[in-house]
């Protein structure tokens, strides 16, 4: 299938590119690793020695190569700060992330198509209304509704965690509450984007003939609407999350280091910080994987949905 | 804030719509259940921070210090006032040379390994810290070698002496690990001590959780807590926010604002202390990068232009003490009225900087976003007062202290903490030191800190006044103030605070009223 292998090699060169790409912009920060790595107390002697322990004294295209090597064999180094291989940690955090993006994708997609179709459909003062909502929405970053549901839920009403994360498998009603506002932040701001979107697209199909056409073939509103409208406008609803999503995923950094969520988000940052090169590099592949294989997933609903877009 | 009742409708709305969507998990249950209980079945600390490695070799101190305790006893205990008391070792002995140091050793310790605690250990363990490059090695730097008398006694002989050793074995440097497992690379992840607690590997997750069960074959006395979880909360807001709910019982705050947030919300402190002192280092005191440095008008010029006083006031809400010492109150070189020795004084700065020839001085500012913004804004607008042309470089996040330390620049800010006054003269003064990257250095101070180490307790004392004060003379930095520690907890426990270290030990927590 051309279709599924062209968008798998581009994936495959968009990871690698990538990789490199962050290589390089760490690479700098090579010399300085040791020193952090060591700390504020250490010798000039013991720097030097943990240097070249590390391999931090070759040129950086050798250590991109030996990384590379070791990569494609499936070692992505270790951790310089906590002696974990980096493999280890991502797949301790990717979990977390995954169920983070994967319910904000999920509630935004279901609560931005509801609101844009309705938005659509009923016009008036319900459509003002939501036009309201989904600006301030998307005026509102999530880490600022995140304070103030830190605020209201976790330090005045204490229903809920504040911080944390509990494995699913521990305790499913636990591992519930402790997303239930970092889901909440950043769906909020997501709904908005996807509504919009589904709302204009939704509006422009019913003005066009063939909608008038099916009504006039005595069609309930309902069917002409939910089937034949939403199908041909579902493809930008879906572009649009799929571009949403890569923004959750930003968001989700934040959100992550906010509520003490061990996702990929909050190691990208302790990771950046520390100057953890092989983490710094793990974590960020790990991301592109993610956002690859949404889109992947997109483009494959959308192909499904829309006959005409295999074909281009 | 004209939008916040918007703000909180819609909020609301889309909290209800998440609740009736996602959530099957019921009515929510309150989510402070942590602590709490007069049984004291678990202690839970924000940590800041958390250990890179459970190798004792790679151990490191302050924030660290009651993570590692739980698991490794040291050699020495520090007890909450800087004092030393038995622990592993029941008695220790300098020798009158200072060049030896003799510890009796206690013969009922076995590691959670089931191997025993004895003289080879102590060797094993001195012997691996020495060589594994670990980020307090300097600690036991002056340790030649160790030879075990008889399983109870061991003879650490010195290469020179060193009055921070005793100190030194009650804390990184002190650690004793199994020497079986110190010999395998598991040592990193699991670690293997004959501390009150055990790690449990199945409730820790690195960069989150590190969760401590009761050592039950502990061979003192049991500490209140059944359990211990570190939750490793980097993020500032993180912590307070947990604190401030009750998921926690105990964090520390690094940013002042911060710690009023945490006063408002009726969170305990103990009596205000500080471990640090924030100010500026004039690195370049032989004027190789900033010529004009060389003269120390121009240095003085520089500290007494500051307004410290406004500094601690604005830069750290009050929540400090002004000082132009290195050297900490709990010091004997600590001298109460040298704290204004730089007292604020733009006019005779300026005539300083006149005399000096250097009344266009212009000069480079490094700055970090570890400290407040508005800390490098008063420093730069009072330099600009007395007519110097500062210009500011910004240094990446993890740069700033490889930088200081390669010596780039000639002048920058830092806070650091206060020690000894054997550490400060080995960590800010001597010319190999770390924090002195361009190695300055001069015959008068040299032969006062060499006479330090062989003097008697009384000789010390002078010795250290007189390094404080030629310091000082000599403007080596310009100390703006001591700021604050923020330990803030919870109504469940009690804390005591421990001198030179940002939070408490791991024994001086305690359930409240206990």
């Amino acid at each position: 299938m051309p279709f599924l292998l062209k968008r798998l090699i581009s994936a495959v060169s968009l990871i690698f590119a990538t990789s490199l790409i962050v290589f390089l912009l760490i690479s700098p920060a090579f010399g300085d690793i040791a020193r952090n790595v060591l700390g504020e107390n250490a010798s000039a002697e013991q720097v030097s020695q943990l240097n070249s322990e590390l391999g931090f004294d070759r040129p950086v295209f050798v250590q991109y190569f030996d990384w590379l090597v070791g990569a494609l064999q499936g070692d992505l180094g270790t951790s310089l700060f906590t002696s974990q291989p980096v493999w280890a940690a991502i797949s301790v955090r990717m979990p977390v992330t995954v169920a983070l993006v994967v319910l904000v994708t999920l509630l935004s997609g279901i609560i931005g198509f509801a609101v844009g179709i309705i938005s659509a459909v009923r016009r008036g003062w319900v459509d003002k209304t939501l036009q309201f909502f989904a600006t301030l929405g998307d005026a509102l970053p999530a880490f600022i509704i995140a304070l103030f549901l830190v605020t209201v839920f976790a330090i005045q009403l204490g229903w809920l965690p504040a911080t944390g994360y509990t494995d699913f498998r521990a305790d499913p009603s636990a591992w519930a509450l402790s997303l239930v506002m970092p889901v909440a932040a950043l769906t909020i701001p997501a709904i908005a984007g996807i509504a919009q979107q589904v709302r204009s697209s939704m509006l422009s199909m019913m003005r066009q003939d063939y909608v008038r056409t099916l009504r006039s073939r005595g069609l309930s509103e309902t069917r002409v609407v939910l089937v034949h409208v939403l199908r041909n406008s579902s493809t930008t609803g879906l572009t649009a999350l799929a571009v949403q999503v890569v923004g959750i995923l930003g968001g989700a950094v934040v959100i992550e280091q906010i509520f003490a969520l061990p996702g990929l988000g909050s190691l990208a940052i302790e990771a950046a910080v520390r100057t953890d090169a092989p983490l710094v590099l793990g974590a960020v592949l790990a991301y592109v994987v993610i956002v690859v294989i949404v889109n992947l997933l997109v483009d494959l609903a959308v192909a499904w949905l829309n006959p005409k877009v295999r074909l281009s | 804030m004209r939008s916040a009742p918007l703000i909180r409708l819609a909020a609301v709305a889309a909290v209800a719509a998440l609740a009736l969507t996602s959530c099957s998990a019921g009515a929510p249950e309150p989510a402070a259940s942590s602590g709490g209980a007069a049984t004291a079945p678990l202690l839970t600390i924000g940590s800041l921070t958390e250990p890179t490695s459970w190798d004792p070799a790679q151990s490191n101190e302050g924030h660290f210090a009651p993570i590692y305790q739980s698991v490794y006893d040291t050699l020495l205990k520090r007890e909450p006032d800087g004092t030393l008391s038995p622990m592993l070792a029941t008695e220790w002995t300098m020798s009158d040379d200072s060049m030896s140091l003799s510890l009796e050793l206690r013969t009922d310790v076995t590691f959670t390994d089931g191997s025993v605690f004895d003289g080879e250990a102590v060797k094993a363990n001195i012997e691996h810290f020495k060589t594994a490059n670990g980020p307090q090695q300097g600690n036991l730097a002056a340790i030649e070698s160790v030879e075990v008398v008889d399983a109870d006694t061991v003879n650490i002989q010195l290469s020179a002496p060193d009055p921070d050793l005793p100190n030194n074995l009650a804390n990184s440097g002190g650690y004793m690990a199994s020497p079986a497992a110190l010999a395998t690379p598991e040592i990193t992840t699991v670690p293997v001590g004959s501390g009150p607690y055990v790690l449990d590997t199945s409730r820790s997750v690195v960069g989150s959780t590190i969760m401590f069960t009761r050592n039950e074959d502990y061979w003192g006395e049991e500490l209140p807590f059944d359990e211990v979880e570190f939750k490793i909360l980097t993020d500032e807001t993180a912590r307070l926010n947990a604190l401030t709910s009750g998921q926690i019982d105990f964090a520390s705050l690094n940013r002042a604002a911060s710690a009023l947030q945490a006063q408002a919300a009726g969170l305990n402190a103990p009596e205000p202390f500080s471990v640090n002192w924030g100010g500026l280092l004039f690195f370049d005191r032989d004027g190789a990068l900033l010529p004009e440095l060389a003269d120390v008008r121009v240095r003085e010029a520089l500290a007494i232009a500051i307004d410290a006083d406004a500094i601690v006031q604005v830069g750290w809400e009050g929540l400090g003490t002004q000082t132009s010492q290195v050297f900490g109150p709990d010091t004997e070189a600590y001298e109460k009225d040298l704290d204004d020795a730089y007292a604020y004084d733009p006019k005779r700065a300026k005539e300083l900087l006149a005399e000096a020839g250097a009344s266009d001085l212009s000069l480079t500012l490094p700055v970090s976003g570890v400290f407040e913004p508005v800390i490098y804004d008063a420093i730069i607008q009072n330099w600009e007062d007395i007519g110097v042309t500062v210009t500011r470089h910004q240094w990446g996040p993890g740069e700033a202290i490889p930088s200081m330390q390669r010596g780039e620049f000639p002048i920058a800010f830092m806070t650091l903490a206060s020690r000894s006054d054997w550490g400060t003269m080995n960590f800010l003064l001597s010319p190999e030191a770390t924090w002195n990257p361009l190695g300055s250095t001069d015959p008068e101070l040299e032969a006062l800190m060499a006479g330090y180490p062989s003097a008697d307790e009384a000789g010390k004392a002078e010795i250290a006044r007189e390094v404080n004060e030629w310091v000082i003379d000599n403007v080596w930095f310009a100390p703006i103030m001591r700021p604050d520690t923020f330990n803030f907890y919870g109504d469940s426990i009690e804390i005591v605070p421990q001198v030179q270290q940002a939070i408490p030990s791991i024994w001086s927590y305690t359930p409240t009223g206990m």
